[in-house]
Protein backbone atom coordinates (compact mmCIF):
# COMPACT_ATOMS: atom_id res chain seq x y z
CA UNK A 1 0.00 0.00 0.00
CA UNK A 2 3.22 2.41 0.93
CA UNK A 3 4.17 1.59 -2.85
CA UNK A 4 0.71 3.25 -4.00
CA UNK A 5 1.22 6.17 -1.24
CA UNK A 6 4.24 6.76 -2.63
CA UNK A 7 3.35 8.15 -5.80
CA UNK A 8 1.08 10.81 -3.86
CA UNK A 9 4.14 11.41 -1.45
CA UNK A 10 6.70 12.18 -3.73
CA UNK A 11 6.43 15.47 -5.66
CA UNK A 12 8.17 13.93 -8.69
CA UNK A 13 6.34 10.54 -8.76
CA UNK A 14 3.54 12.53 -8.59
CA UNK A 15 4.73 14.15 -12.01
CA UNK A 16 6.11 11.03 -13.28
CA UNK A 17 2.52 9.20 -12.60
CA UNK A 18 0.20 12.13 -14.24
CA UNK A 19 2.72 12.44 -17.11
CA UNK A 20 2.97 8.81 -18.21
CA UNK A 21 -0.77 8.98 -17.77
CA UNK A 22 -0.99 11.63 -20.31
CA UNK A 23 1.41 9.95 -22.64
CA UNK A 24 -0.57 6.94 -22.84
CA UNK A 25 -3.97 8.60 -23.18
CA UNK A 26 -2.02 9.96 -26.25
CA UNK A 27 -0.30 6.95 -27.64
CA UNK A 28 -3.39 4.45 -27.12
CA UNK A 29 -5.21 6.85 -29.22
CA UNK A 30 -3.22 6.95 -31.97
CA UNK A 31 -1.81 3.50 -31.58
CA UNK A 32 -4.50 1.73 -33.87
CA UNK A 33 -4.25 4.73 -36.35
CA UNK A 34 -0.12 3.59 -36.48
CA UNK A 35 -0.56 0.20 -36.45
CA UNK A 36 -3.30 0.13 -39.43
CA UNK A 37 -1.72 2.71 -41.91
CA UNK A 38 1.36 -0.10 -41.08
CA UNK A 39 3.64 3.30 -40.00
CA UNK A 40 4.94 0.93 -37.04
CA UNK A 41 8.57 1.51 -38.67
CA UNK A 42 7.80 4.88 -39.16
CA UNK A 43 7.56 5.95 -35.56
CA UNK A 44 10.84 4.05 -34.52
CA UNK A 45 12.42 6.18 -37.44
CA UNK A 46 10.95 9.41 -36.29
CA UNK A 47 11.89 8.84 -32.37
CA UNK A 48 15.50 8.14 -33.49
CA UNK A 49 15.38 10.90 -35.49
CA UNK A 50 14.13 12.88 -32.67
CA UNK A 51 17.48 12.31 -30.64
CA UNK A 52 19.47 14.15 -33.47
CA UNK A 53 17.50 17.01 -31.96
CA UNK A 54 17.70 16.10 -28.31
CA UNK A 55 21.99 16.29 -29.37
CA UNK A 56 21.32 19.55 -30.91
CA UNK A 57 19.42 20.91 -28.14
CA UNK A 58 21.42 19.51 -25.53
CA UNK A 59 24.50 21.53 -26.81
CA UNK A 60 22.38 24.36 -25.86
CA UNK A 61 20.10 24.40 -23.14
CA UNK A 62 20.15 22.16 -19.44
CA UNK A 63 17.54 20.09 -19.13
CA UNK A 64 17.24 20.50 -14.84
CA UNK A 65 15.51 23.93 -15.70
CA UNK A 66 11.91 24.38 -17.16
CA UNK A 67 12.82 26.77 -19.07
CA UNK A 68 15.96 24.77 -20.36
CA UNK A 69 13.07 22.16 -21.57
CA UNK A 70 10.85 24.23 -22.92
CA UNK A 71 13.59 25.73 -25.42
CA UNK A 72 15.30 21.56 -25.24
CA UNK A 73 11.58 20.05 -26.56
CA UNK A 74 11.30 23.25 -28.80
CA UNK A 75 14.31 22.82 -30.65
CA UNK A 76 14.03 18.97 -30.54
CA UNK A 77 10.78 19.37 -31.94
CA UNK A 78 11.78 21.58 -34.59
CA UNK A 79 14.89 19.94 -36.23
CA UNK A 80 12.38 16.01 -35.55
CA UNK A 81 9.43 17.98 -38.04
CA UNK A 82 12.24 18.97 -40.32
CA UNK A 83 13.97 15.77 -40.75
CA UNK A 84 10.35 13.32 -40.92
CA UNK A 85 8.83 16.07 -43.71
CA UNK A 86 10.54 13.90 -46.21
CA UNK A 87 9.11 10.82 -45.04
CA UNK A 88 5.71 12.35 -44.70
CA UNK A 89 5.84 13.00 -48.37
CA UNK A 90 6.95 9.99 -49.76
CA UNK A 91 4.66 7.68 -47.16
CA UNK A 92 1.10 9.38 -48.65
CA UNK A 93 -1.05 7.46 -50.44
CA UNK A 94 0.98 4.65 -50.09
CA UNK A 95 3.88 6.13 -51.60
CA UNK A 96 5.82 4.45 -49.01
CA UNK A 97 9.63 4.13 -49.38
CA UNK A 98 11.66 1.47 -48.88
CA UNK A 99 12.59 -0.03 -45.71
CA UNK A 100 16.28 0.54 -46.62
CA UNK A 101 15.56 3.90 -47.44
CA UNK A 102 14.01 4.73 -43.21
CA UNK A 103 16.64 2.10 -42.25
CA UNK A 104 19.22 5.04 -43.65
CA UNK A 105 17.51 7.89 -41.98
CA UNK A 106 17.29 6.75 -38.95
CA UNK A 107 20.92 5.42 -38.28
CA UNK A 108 22.21 8.81 -39.94
CA UNK A 109 20.04 10.84 -37.40
CA UNK A 110 21.09 8.89 -35.11
CA UNK A 111 24.07 8.51 -35.25
CA UNK A 112 24.71 12.54 -36.11
CA UNK A 113 22.93 13.10 -32.83
CA UNK A 114 25.29 10.75 -30.69
CA UNK A 115 28.41 12.25 -32.89
CA UNK A 116 27.09 16.21 -31.92
CA UNK A 117 26.55 14.95 -28.39
CA UNK A 118 29.92 13.44 -28.21
CA UNK A 119 31.34 17.18 -29.21
CA UNK A 120 29.24 19.41 -27.62
CA UNK A 121 26.68 18.49 -25.09
CA UNK A 122 27.91 15.89 -23.37
CA UNK A 123 28.46 17.85 -20.30
CA UNK A 124 25.36 19.49 -20.15
CA UNK A 125 22.95 16.18 -20.04
CA UNK A 126 23.08 12.74 -20.90
CA UNK A 127 21.92 11.44 -23.67
CA UNK A 128 21.01 8.02 -22.27
CA UNK A 129 18.49 9.39 -20.29
CA UNK A 130 16.69 9.69 -23.66
CA UNK A 131 17.69 6.44 -25.18
CA UNK A 132 16.10 4.76 -22.59
CA UNK A 133 13.66 7.01 -20.51
CA UNK A 134 14.20 8.44 -16.80
CA UNK A 135 11.39 9.80 -15.07
CA UNK A 136 13.87 11.89 -12.82
CA UNK A 137 14.67 14.37 -15.39
CA UNK A 138 10.68 15.08 -16.03
CA UNK A 139 10.47 18.59 -14.75
CA UNK A 140 6.77 20.39 -14.40
CA UNK A 141 6.50 21.95 -17.67
CA UNK A 142 7.41 18.24 -19.00
CA UNK A 143 4.25 17.80 -17.04
CA UNK A 144 2.27 20.66 -18.27
CA UNK A 145 3.72 20.13 -22.24
CA UNK A 146 1.99 16.22 -21.99
CA UNK A 147 -1.51 17.71 -21.05
CA UNK A 148 -1.31 20.60 -22.85
CA UNK A 149 -1.09 17.85 -25.98
CA UNK A 150 -3.86 15.79 -24.52
CA UNK A 151 -6.32 19.28 -24.56
CA UNK A 152 -5.10 19.41 -28.86
CA UNK A 153 -4.95 15.96 -29.71
CA UNK A 154 -7.42 13.89 -27.75
CA UNK A 155 -10.87 16.06 -29.16
CA UNK A 156 -8.56 16.46 -32.92
CA UNK A 157 -8.69 12.26 -32.99
CA UNK A 158 -11.48 11.16 -30.53
CA UNK A 159 -14.22 13.61 -31.71
CA UNK A 160 -13.42 13.07 -35.35
CA UNK A 161 -13.23 9.31 -35.03
CA UNK A 162 -15.20 8.25 -37.91
CA UNK A 163 -13.34 10.79 -40.28
CA UNK A 164 -9.94 8.54 -39.27
CA UNK A 165 -12.00 5.42 -39.45
CA UNK A 166 -13.06 6.28 -42.98
CA UNK A 167 -9.56 7.41 -43.97
CA UNK A 168 -7.94 4.11 -42.66
CA UNK A 169 -10.03 1.82 -44.05
CA UNK A 170 -10.01 2.95 -47.94
CA UNK A 171 -8.27 6.24 -48.57
CA UNK A 172 -8.88 6.47 -51.74
CA UNK A 173 -12.53 6.39 -51.54
CA UNK A 174 -12.71 9.00 -48.57
CA UNK A 175 -10.97 11.14 -51.01
CA UNK A 176 -13.02 10.36 -53.81
CA UNK A 177 -15.66 11.06 -51.23
CA UNK A 178 -14.55 14.81 -50.51
CA UNK A 179 -12.33 14.16 -47.63
CA UNK A 180 -9.23 16.42 -47.41
CA UNK A 181 -6.77 12.80 -47.34
CA UNK A 182 -3.64 14.62 -47.07
CA UNK A 183 -4.55 16.86 -44.29
CA UNK A 184 -5.51 13.67 -42.16
CA UNK A 185 -1.92 12.26 -43.54
CA UNK A 186 0.05 15.49 -42.19
CA UNK A 187 -1.80 15.58 -38.87
CA UNK A 188 -1.24 12.27 -38.19
CA UNK A 189 2.28 12.82 -39.04
CA UNK A 190 2.49 16.00 -37.08
CA UNK A 191 1.07 14.93 -33.90
CA UNK A 192 2.64 11.79 -33.88
CA UNK A 193 6.48 13.91 -33.78
CA UNK A 194 5.05 16.27 -31.24
CA UNK A 195 3.71 12.66 -28.97
CA UNK A 196 7.21 11.08 -29.28
CA UNK A 197 9.49 14.52 -28.91
CA UNK A 198 7.41 14.70 -25.76
CA UNK A 199 7.22 11.26 -24.71
CA UNK A 200 10.59 11.31 -24.69
CA UNK A 201 11.66 11.25 -21.49
CA UNK A 202 9.40 8.95 -19.76
CA UNK A 203 10.02 5.87 -22.61
CA UNK A 204 13.35 6.67 -24.80
CA UNK A 205 13.40 7.12 -28.00
CA UNK A 206 13.95 3.27 -28.73
CA UNK A 207 11.06 2.18 -26.42
CA UNK A 208 8.78 4.34 -26.85
CA UNK A 209 7.51 2.41 -29.86
CA UNK A 210 6.47 -0.27 -27.64
CA UNK A 211 3.90 2.50 -26.38
CA UNK A 212 3.15 3.21 -29.93
CA UNK A 213 2.37 -0.20 -30.90
CA UNK A 214 1.31 -2.54 -28.24
CA UNK A 215 -1.92 -1.09 -27.17
CA UNK A 216 -2.64 -0.91 -31.02
CA UNK A 217 -2.22 -4.44 -31.81
CA UNK A 218 -4.25 -5.19 -28.88
CA UNK A 219 -6.99 -2.92 -29.68
CA UNK A 220 -7.37 -4.21 -32.86
CA UNK A 221 -7.35 -7.67 -32.32
CA UNK A 222 -10.32 -7.84 -29.61
CA UNK A 223 -12.52 -4.27 -30.19
CA UNK A 224 -15.82 -5.68 -31.50
CA UNK A 225 -16.06 -2.62 -34.12
CA UNK A 226 -13.50 0.04 -35.32
CA UNK A 227 -14.92 2.53 -33.02
CA UNK A 228 -14.45 0.87 -29.80
CA UNK A 229 -10.37 0.46 -31.05
CA UNK A 230 -9.71 3.90 -29.44
CA UNK A 231 -10.96 3.49 -26.36
CA UNK A 232 -9.90 -0.40 -25.88
CA UNK A 233 -6.24 0.75 -26.72
CA UNK A 234 -6.54 4.01 -24.52
CA UNK A 235 -7.80 1.85 -21.65
CA UNK A 236 -4.95 -0.85 -22.54
CA UNK A 237 -1.97 1.91 -22.19
CA UNK A 238 -3.27 3.57 -18.97
CA UNK A 239 -3.85 -0.13 -17.49
CA UNK A 240 -0.49 -0.98 -18.89
CA UNK A 241 1.03 2.77 -17.70
CA UNK A 242 0.01 2.14 -14.26
CA UNK A 243 1.19 -1.33 -13.45
CA UNK A 244 4.47 -0.17 -15.05
CA UNK A 245 5.19 2.49 -13.07
CA UNK A 246 3.84 0.22 -9.57
CA UNK A 247 6.64 -2.38 -10.53
CA UNK A 248 9.14 0.14 -11.67
CA UNK A 249 9.12 1.91 -8.16
CA UNK A 250 8.81 -1.53 -6.04
CA UNK A 251 11.69 -3.09 -7.55
CA UNK A 252 13.34 -0.31 -8.44
CA UNK A 253 13.53 -0.80 -12.36
CA UNK A 254 13.91 1.68 -15.00
CA UNK A 255 10.73 3.36 -15.74
CA UNK A 256 11.26 3.09 -19.66
CA UNK A 257 12.10 -1.06 -19.71
CA UNK A 258 9.46 -1.70 -17.15
CA UNK A 259 6.97 -0.25 -19.36
CA UNK A 260 7.61 -1.91 -22.34
CA UNK A 261 8.01 -5.45 -20.64
CA UNK A 262 4.70 -4.93 -18.85
CA UNK A 263 2.86 -3.84 -22.34
CA UNK A 264 4.53 -6.90 -23.78
CA UNK A 265 3.47 -9.42 -20.54
CA UNK A 266 -0.20 -7.54 -20.68
CA UNK A 267 -0.59 -8.37 -24.50
CA UNK A 268 0.23 -12.05 -24.54
CA UNK A 269 -1.85 -12.41 -21.33
CA UNK A 270 -4.76 -10.48 -22.26
CA UNK A 271 -4.82 -12.17 -25.62
CA UNK A 272 -4.44 -15.32 -23.92
CA UNK A 273 -7.70 -14.37 -21.81
CA UNK A 274 -9.68 -13.52 -25.33
CA UNK A 275 -8.53 -16.39 -27.12
CA UNK A 276 -10.31 -19.00 -23.91
CA UNK A 277 -12.24 -16.94 -23.44
CA UNK A 278 -13.59 -17.47 -26.80
CA UNK A 279 -13.42 -20.98 -26.82
CA UNK A 280 -15.01 -21.55 -23.34
CA UNK A 281 -18.34 -19.37 -25.40
CA UNK A 282 -18.00 -21.72 -27.97
CA UNK B 1 -31.75 13.48 -74.01
CA UNK B 2 -30.90 13.59 -69.84
CA UNK B 3 -28.37 16.04 -68.68
CA UNK B 4 -24.68 15.49 -68.64
CA UNK B 5 -22.89 15.04 -65.44
CA UNK B 6 -19.59 14.67 -66.42
CA UNK B 7 -17.74 15.90 -70.28
CA UNK B 8 -14.20 14.31 -70.68
CA UNK B 9 -12.08 16.30 -73.85
CA UNK B 10 -9.45 15.65 -75.44
CA UNK B 11 -7.95 13.95 -72.10
CA UNK B 12 -3.54 12.96 -71.97
CA UNK B 13 -1.91 11.12 -69.60
CA UNK B 14 1.49 9.42 -69.15
CA UNK B 15 3.33 8.58 -66.09
CA UNK B 16 6.41 9.10 -67.85
CA UNK B 17 7.37 11.11 -71.05
CA UNK B 18 7.01 9.00 -74.49
CA UNK B 19 4.71 6.26 -72.53
CA UNK B 20 0.92 7.57 -72.75
CA UNK B 21 -1.23 5.48 -71.18
CA UNK B 22 -4.33 8.00 -72.27
CA UNK B 23 -4.30 9.56 -75.31
CA UNK B 24 -7.16 12.26 -76.05
CA UNK B 25 -9.91 10.70 -74.52
CA UNK B 26 -13.32 12.28 -75.11
CA UNK B 27 -16.97 11.10 -73.77
CA UNK B 28 -19.61 12.03 -70.98
CA UNK B 29 -21.70 10.75 -69.27
CA UNK B 30 -25.47 11.31 -68.84
CA UNK B 31 -27.45 11.32 -65.52
CA UNK B 32 -29.60 7.88 -65.22
CA UNK B 33 -26.88 6.59 -67.25
CA UNK B 34 -24.15 3.78 -67.06
CA UNK B 35 -21.17 3.92 -68.99
CA UNK B 36 -19.61 0.37 -69.31
CA UNK B 37 -15.83 0.69 -69.89
CA UNK B 38 -14.04 -1.86 -71.32
CA UNK B 39 -10.40 -2.70 -72.04
CA UNK B 40 -7.62 -5.22 -71.07
CA UNK B 41 -5.66 -4.76 -67.77
CA UNK B 42 -2.77 -1.46 -68.11
CA UNK B 43 -5.09 -0.52 -70.52
CA UNK B 44 -5.91 2.86 -68.80
CA UNK B 45 -9.29 2.55 -66.78
CA UNK B 46 -7.77 2.93 -63.41
CA UNK B 47 -5.57 5.87 -64.81
CA UNK B 48 -8.83 7.30 -66.68
CA UNK B 49 -10.57 7.08 -63.03
CA UNK B 50 -7.87 8.90 -60.83
CA UNK B 51 -7.69 11.67 -63.19
CA UNK B 52 -11.37 11.79 -62.48
CA UNK B 53 -10.99 12.20 -58.85
CA UNK B 54 -8.60 14.83 -58.62
CA UNK B 55 -5.85 11.92 -57.76
CA UNK B 56 -4.01 12.25 -61.43
CA UNK B 57 -3.45 15.74 -62.94
CA UNK B 58 -3.64 15.35 -66.85
CA UNK B 59 -0.97 16.82 -68.69
CA UNK B 60 -3.42 17.88 -71.18
CA UNK B 61 -7.36 17.76 -71.91
CA UNK B 62 -10.14 18.99 -69.79
CA UNK B 63 -13.03 17.13 -67.45
CA UNK B 64 -15.77 19.25 -66.92
CA UNK B 65 -18.68 18.43 -64.26
CA UNK B 66 -22.01 19.74 -64.41
CA UNK B 67 -25.37 20.10 -61.92
CA UNK B 68 -28.51 20.50 -63.16
CA UNK B 69 -26.96 21.94 -66.85
CA UNK B 70 -24.11 24.08 -64.52
CA UNK B 71 -20.77 23.92 -64.44
CA UNK B 72 -19.55 23.32 -61.03
CA UNK B 73 -15.85 22.53 -59.53
CA UNK B 74 -16.53 19.41 -58.12
CA UNK B 75 -19.54 16.59 -58.09
CA UNK B 76 -20.63 14.44 -55.00
CA UNK B 77 -18.64 11.50 -55.55
CA UNK B 78 -18.51 8.03 -54.74
CA UNK B 79 -16.08 5.21 -55.72
CA UNK B 80 -16.60 1.06 -55.18
CA UNK B 81 -13.35 -0.42 -54.85
CA UNK B 82 -12.79 -3.82 -55.43
CA UNK B 83 -12.46 -6.01 -51.66
CA UNK B 84 -9.20 -6.79 -52.10
CA UNK B 85 -8.52 -3.25 -51.92
CA UNK B 86 -10.13 -2.40 -48.44
CA UNK B 87 -7.92 -2.58 -45.19
CA UNK B 88 -8.99 -6.28 -43.81
CA UNK B 89 -6.99 -5.37 -41.18
CA UNK B 90 -9.57 -2.54 -39.28
CA UNK B 91 -12.30 -4.11 -37.53
CA UNK B 92 -14.49 -1.74 -39.58
CA UNK B 93 -18.09 -2.90 -39.28
CA UNK B 94 -20.96 -2.44 -42.10
CA UNK B 95 -23.01 -0.19 -39.95
CA UNK B 96 -19.86 1.86 -38.92
CA UNK B 97 -18.67 2.22 -43.13
CA UNK B 98 -22.44 3.38 -43.86
CA UNK B 99 -22.52 5.70 -41.15
CA UNK B 100 -19.49 7.35 -42.96
CA UNK B 101 -21.59 7.61 -46.03
CA UNK B 102 -21.64 11.18 -45.77
CA UNK B 103 -18.88 12.22 -44.46
CA UNK B 104 -16.98 15.03 -44.66
CA UNK B 105 -20.51 17.05 -44.42
CA UNK B 106 -22.30 14.60 -41.84
CA UNK B 107 -22.81 11.00 -40.35
CA UNK B 108 -25.65 8.89 -41.60
CA UNK B 109 -28.88 7.90 -38.80
CA UNK B 110 -29.58 4.57 -38.21
CA UNK B 111 -32.97 4.41 -39.69
CA UNK B 112 -31.50 5.80 -43.18
CA UNK B 113 -28.80 2.62 -43.07
CA UNK B 114 -31.65 0.00 -42.03
CA UNK B 115 -33.49 1.30 -45.27
CA UNK B 116 -30.59 1.22 -47.51
CA UNK B 117 -29.75 -2.35 -46.24
CA UNK B 118 -32.46 -3.53 -46.71
CA UNK B 119 -32.90 -1.97 -50.46
CA UNK B 120 -30.05 -4.15 -50.97
CA UNK B 121 -31.23 -7.27 -49.58
CA UNK B 122 -28.66 -7.21 -47.31
CA UNK B 123 -29.93 -9.61 -44.48
CA UNK B 124 -27.07 -10.10 -42.22
CA UNK B 125 -25.99 -8.12 -38.61
CA UNK B 126 -24.93 -4.85 -39.58
CA UNK B 127 -22.69 -5.02 -36.37
CA UNK B 128 -20.63 -7.65 -38.63
CA UNK B 129 -16.97 -6.90 -39.75
CA UNK B 130 -16.42 -5.93 -42.98
CA UNK B 131 -13.57 -8.80 -43.65
CA UNK B 132 -15.87 -11.46 -42.56
CA UNK B 133 -18.41 -10.87 -45.57
CA UNK B 134 -18.22 -12.47 -48.77
CA UNK B 135 -17.13 -10.68 -51.98
CA UNK B 136 -21.06 -10.51 -53.06
CA UNK B 137 -21.82 -9.56 -49.68
CA UNK B 138 -19.18 -6.78 -49.29
CA UNK B 139 -20.18 -5.22 -53.40
CA UNK B 140 -23.72 -4.72 -51.73
CA UNK B 141 -22.84 -3.10 -48.76
CA UNK B 142 -20.77 -0.43 -50.68
CA UNK B 143 -24.19 -0.25 -53.03
CA UNK B 144 -26.07 0.18 -49.80
CA UNK B 145 -22.91 3.38 -49.09
CA UNK B 146 -23.97 4.54 -52.80
CA UNK B 147 -27.29 5.36 -51.90
CA UNK B 148 -26.56 6.57 -49.02
CA UNK B 149 -23.84 8.85 -50.08
CA UNK B 150 -26.39 10.95 -52.60
CA UNK B 151 -23.70 11.05 -55.44
CA UNK B 152 -25.03 12.16 -58.86
CA UNK B 153 -21.19 10.41 -60.07
CA UNK B 154 -20.45 6.90 -59.06
CA UNK B 155 -17.30 4.85 -59.98
CA UNK B 156 -16.99 1.50 -59.83
CA UNK B 157 -14.04 -0.83 -60.37
CA UNK B 158 -14.73 -4.25 -61.03
CA UNK B 159 -17.53 -4.81 -58.60
CA UNK B 160 -18.40 -8.25 -59.59
CA UNK B 161 -14.96 -9.23 -59.26
CA UNK B 162 -15.16 -12.59 -57.60
CA UNK B 163 -18.23 -13.15 -57.67
CA UNK B 164 -19.78 -15.91 -59.77
CA UNK B 165 -22.31 -15.92 -62.42
CA UNK B 166 -25.56 -15.45 -60.18
CA UNK B 167 -23.82 -13.10 -58.01
CA UNK B 168 -22.81 -10.89 -60.76
CA UNK B 169 -26.31 -11.09 -61.94
CA UNK B 170 -27.75 -10.10 -58.59
CA UNK B 171 -25.51 -7.35 -58.27
CA UNK B 172 -25.87 -5.66 -61.70
CA UNK B 173 -29.72 -5.84 -61.76
CA UNK B 174 -29.25 -3.90 -58.30
CA UNK B 175 -26.93 -1.65 -59.97
CA UNK B 176 -29.42 -0.92 -63.10
CA UNK B 177 -32.24 -0.22 -60.16
CA UNK B 178 -30.01 2.16 -58.39
CA UNK B 179 -29.02 4.19 -61.53
CA UNK B 180 -33.26 4.58 -62.49
CA UNK B 181 -34.28 5.43 -58.38
CA UNK B 182 -31.13 8.07 -58.06
CA UNK B 183 -31.15 9.42 -61.47
CA UNK B 184 -26.98 8.59 -60.96
CA UNK B 185 -24.09 8.40 -63.58
CA UNK B 186 -22.36 5.54 -63.26
CA UNK B 187 -18.79 4.71 -65.03
CA UNK B 188 -18.12 0.86 -64.54
CA UNK B 189 -15.11 -0.58 -65.04
CA UNK B 190 -15.54 -4.39 -65.73
CA UNK B 191 -13.72 -7.17 -67.06
CA UNK B 192 -16.68 -9.39 -68.20
CA UNK B 193 -17.10 -8.03 -71.78
CA UNK B 194 -20.75 -10.15 -71.60
CA UNK B 195 -22.01 -7.92 -68.79
CA UNK B 196 -21.02 -4.74 -69.81
CA UNK B 197 -22.50 -5.34 -72.93
CA UNK B 198 -25.68 -6.19 -71.67
CA UNK B 199 -26.18 -3.51 -68.45
CA UNK B 200 -24.09 -0.42 -69.84
CA UNK B 201 -26.12 1.65 -72.09
CA UNK B 202 -23.02 3.48 -73.16
CA UNK B 203 -19.71 2.08 -73.70
CA UNK B 204 -16.20 3.33 -73.50
CA UNK B 205 -13.75 0.75 -75.04
CA UNK B 206 -10.00 1.75 -73.98
CA UNK B 207 -6.72 0.81 -75.03
CA UNK B 208 -4.21 3.52 -74.41
CA UNK B 209 -3.85 5.31 -77.16
CA UNK B 210 -6.81 4.31 -78.83
CA UNK B 211 -10.45 4.51 -77.71
CA UNK B 212 -14.06 4.42 -78.62
CA UNK B 213 -16.82 6.15 -77.45
CA UNK B 214 -20.37 5.32 -78.10
CA UNK B 215 -23.72 4.16 -77.45
CA UNK B 216 -23.84 0.51 -77.05
CA UNK B 217 -25.69 -0.65 -80.11
CA UNK B 218 -23.03 1.16 -82.04
CA UNK B 219 -20.41 -1.30 -81.04
CA UNK B 220 -19.13 -3.61 -83.16
CA UNK B 221 -16.76 -6.54 -83.27
CA UNK B 222 -13.45 -4.52 -84.77
CA UNK B 223 -13.98 -2.59 -82.47
CA UNK B 224 -13.44 -4.82 -79.48
CA UNK B 225 -10.61 -6.55 -81.43
CA UNK B 226 -9.05 -3.42 -82.15
CA UNK B 227 -9.06 -2.75 -78.36
CA UNK B 228 -7.98 -6.13 -76.91
CA UNK B 229 -5.39 -6.88 -80.03
CA UNK B 230 -7.40 -9.93 -80.33
CA UNK B 231 -9.63 -11.60 -82.88
CA UNK B 232 -13.59 -11.67 -81.47
CA UNK B 233 -13.99 -15.33 -81.55
CA UNK B 234 -10.65 -15.34 -79.05
CA UNK B 235 -11.95 -13.06 -77.20
CA UNK B 236 -15.27 -14.90 -76.53
CA UNK B 237 -13.04 -17.56 -75.30
CA UNK B 238 -10.90 -16.29 -73.14
CA UNK B 239 -14.22 -14.43 -71.74
CA UNK B 240 -15.66 -18.36 -71.24
CA UNK B 241 -12.37 -18.63 -69.66
CA UNK B 242 -12.12 -15.82 -67.39
CA UNK B 243 -9.15 -14.81 -68.92
CA UNK B 244 -7.83 -11.45 -67.95
CA UNK B 245 -6.00 -10.06 -71.07
CA UNK B 246 -3.06 -7.16 -70.92
CA UNK B 247 -2.68 -4.71 -73.11
CA UNK B 248 -0.20 -5.64 -75.02
CA UNK B 249 -2.56 -9.21 -76.38
CA UNK B 250 -2.55 -10.16 -79.77
CA UNK B 251 -2.48 -12.71 -82.00
CA UNK B 252 -3.11 -15.45 -79.60
CA UNK B 253 -3.17 -19.11 -81.42
CA UNK B 254 -6.59 -20.70 -80.20
CA UNK B 255 -8.64 -23.60 -82.30
CA UNK B 256 -12.03 -22.58 -81.95
CA UNK B 257 -13.57 -26.03 -81.93
CA UNK B 258 -15.10 -25.95 -78.06
CA UNK B 259 -13.28 -29.69 -77.54
CA UNK B 260 -10.25 -27.76 -77.74
CA UNK B 261 -10.71 -25.34 -75.77
CA UNK B 262 -9.02 -26.83 -72.45
CA UNK B 263 -6.11 -27.46 -73.97
CA UNK B 264 -4.52 -24.28 -75.30
CA UNK B 265 -3.12 -22.11 -73.70
CA UNK B 266 -2.94 -18.55 -74.20
CA UNK B 267 -0.13 -17.73 -76.78
CA UNK B 268 1.00 -14.35 -77.52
Amino acid sequence: MSLIIDFFTYPFLTQALFSALFLALLCGLLSPIIVTKKFAFMGASISHGALLGVAIGLSFFEISSTQGSFFLFLITLLITLLAVAPLALATFRQRLPSDALIGLFFTATMGTGLLIHQASGSKKGDLLSYLFGNILTLTTFDLILLGILCAIVLPLFWLKRPHWMLFLFDEEAAAVQGMPTRHYHFILFFALTLVIVAGLKISGVILINSYLLIPGIFALRTAPNARSTFGYSIVFALKATLLGLFLANALDWPVGATLAVVQVLLFFLSIGYVVLFQKARQ
Amino acid sequence: MSEVILKVEGLCFSYKPGDEVLKNVTFSVHAGEILGILGPNGGGKSTLFKCITGQLMPQSGKITFFEEGLEIPRPAMTYLPQKDFANDSFPLTVHELLECARLPHALVPQEEITAALKRVSFEKSPQLMLRNLSGGEFQRVLLAKAYLSEAKLILMDEPTKGLDGVGQDNLLSLIQEFKKEKEAAILLIEHNIAQVLRHGDRLLCLNRTYHWHNERDQLEKNILEHTYHCEFEHLMIHETKGDILDHEHHACDHHHSNEEHSDQGEKE
